[in-house]
């Protein structure tokens, strides 16, 4: 969104060539705060540089092409590759730069920018620097240096993110991940949300922990993302003292039970039940299993199908509020039930 | 001296226990059950590869793999999820969920692909029991969700 809206900005101020050398001028751009990541300040290196050379031939278009590029880093903004349509080629010559930018676009999209930023950056340089002398077509050497930097820089690209990444998502539980890679020349460990490392296919080299912006993590893992399961739910039944009997709040709960089974085709139910320490203990794991069977029956009472289910019972033995014997506690007076 | 080394060696003998009687459960019992399915989505079990349909059952041992166009979600019995992108292979080798023994194992070799795992119970209760093995090392968890993305061998 935002690097269309500098290109609008930049043609705007192009309509004259004079505007575009007092709005993008050189020394101005160079001032602007470089960029925070290595890649992205490589890059507005780059496109500095490139914009320098343009100057030399006087082409203001394109040094205001560059100098947009780069004020544009300056800002924070992700810019890609130049788009093949952006640049007026023949069409043998957007068949061969669009394929380039697959390349291109690839390696960067599987953490090239994080894990690889100088030949990331050398690769983006080159890619948009042939762009440019490719439609320009004035000397075909220009053509070709740009090529042959691209062509090095993209090889030492995709080399460098060949491998395998693991990254730590944002938990939505809330509580912290974290969490060790452990190959043959070390371990790294990842314990922040979008924290992540480039395990090195044939070596197991590893790159330091390093934050992948939230594009790379979609780019890399977003079908996966978009294929995680609904996450199981969770419910807790209270009973009254001694009895199989739902706590009228908790029978108020079922229709909630019922949608979540209805939700999810196949569903399986885990039910366990559980008592509290009041009476002898082998008539508690009675009733604890009395309690898990009675949730049970009352969902099949109520499904139209029938659900797979666990039915497993803890007695006293596993209270969520510990007390000593003979103790009336009724949140341990409990059925457990997951929907999966 | 003597009697602690007598512990280990008991302890570990033990370990092995466990570990062999989980493993035979593991096989002949669902684990899991499979929760999101997209295109070309399988399970390969004991050599034999069938469609991975929402609602059927994970086992012991089973191999998940996915398509260009597939993609995979499922959830094991410690409430566990993980889910797979296209051209992924992801091999359950051993699960053991048994609270009231106190056995717990996740053990899966991510083969290719992209998947998110998101850890439930035995993360909770003996995370240092998840293992998951890349080509090139293996994963040791301490927390919860992370992603993998293992490139084709």
């Amino acid at each position: 969104m935002t690097t269309i809206k500098t290109k609008v900005l930049a043609v705007i101020l192009c309509f004259s060539a004079t505007a575009c050398a007092q709005r993008w001028g050189i020394e101005p751009v160079e001032r602007l705060p470089r960029p925070d990541g290595d890649f992205e300040a490589l890059l507005f290196d780059g496109y500095i540089d490139l914009a320098r050379a343009e100057g030399e031939e006087e082409d203001w278009r394109d040094v205001d092409r560059f100098l947009s590029r780069a004020a544009a880093l300056s800002a924070g903004d992700l810019v890609e590759p130049e788009r093949i349509a952006d640049r007026d080629l023949s069409p043998a010559a957007a068949a061969e730069l669009g394929a380039a930018r697959t390349r291109l676009v690839g390696a960067l999209g599987r953490g090239g920018r994080v894990f690889a930023p100088v030949d990331a950056a050398a690769s983006q340089t080159a890619f948009d620097c042939w762009m440019q002398e490719q439609e320009e077509s004035i000397r075909q050497a220009d053509v070709m240096r740009c090529w042959a930097l691209f062509a090095v820089a993209i090889v030492q690209l995709e080399e460098a993110v060949r491998g395998d990444v693991i990254a730590i998502l944002d938990e939505t539980g809330g509580r912290a991940a974290a969490l060790d890679v452990v190959t043959a020349e070390g371990t790294v460990a990842l314990d922040t949300p979008g924290s992540a490392t480039l395990v090195s296919a044939g070596t197991g080299a590893f790159t330091d922990a390093q934050v992948l912006d939230t594009g790379t993590i979609d780019t890399l893992f977003g079908a996966a993302i978009d294929a995680e399961p609904l996450p199981p739910e969770r419910f807790i039944f209270y009973f009254e003292e001694g009895t199989a009997e739902l706590t009228d709040a908790s029978a108020q709960q079922i229709p909630a039970l019922l949608a979540a089974i209805q939700a999810r085709s196949g569903a399986r139910l885990d039910i366990v039940g559980h008592a509290d320490r009041v009476g002898p203990e082998p008539l508690n794991a009675v009733l604890s299993r009395r309690r898990a069977e009675q949730v049970r029956g009352l969902l099949a009472d109520r499904l139209a199908q029938p659900v797979q289910s666990t039915v497993t019972s803890f007695g006293e033995q596993d209270p969520m509020i510990p007390t000593p014997d003979n103790v009336a506690e009724p949140r341990n007076r409990r059925v457990e039930i997951t929907v999966r | 001296m003597l009697s602690v080394i007598r512990l280990v060696v008991v302890a570990i003998a033990a370990a092995l226990l466990v570990w062999a009687m989980g493993s035979a459960h593991a096989q002949d019992a669902e684990i899991g059950v499979i929760r999101s399915s997209d295109g070309e989505a399988l399970i390969i079990r004991s050599g034999v590869t069938v469609p991975a349909l929402v609602g059927d059952s994970v086992m012991g041992n089973d191999v998940l793999q996915t398509g260009a166009d597939g993609s995979l979600g499922i959830i094991l019995a410690d409430s566990t999820q993980i889910s797979l992108g296209p051209q992924s292979q992801f091999h359950l080798e051993d699960f053991e969920f048994e609270p009231i023994r106190q056995g717990y194992s996740i053990v899966g070799r991510m083969i290719q692909g992209t998947m998110v795992f998101i850890s439930g119970d035995i993360g909770r209760l003996a995370p240092e029991n998840i293992r998951i093995e890349i080509p090139w090392g293996a994963i040791g968890l301490r927390g919860t969700r992370f992603a993998v993305s293992v490139d084709a061998p």
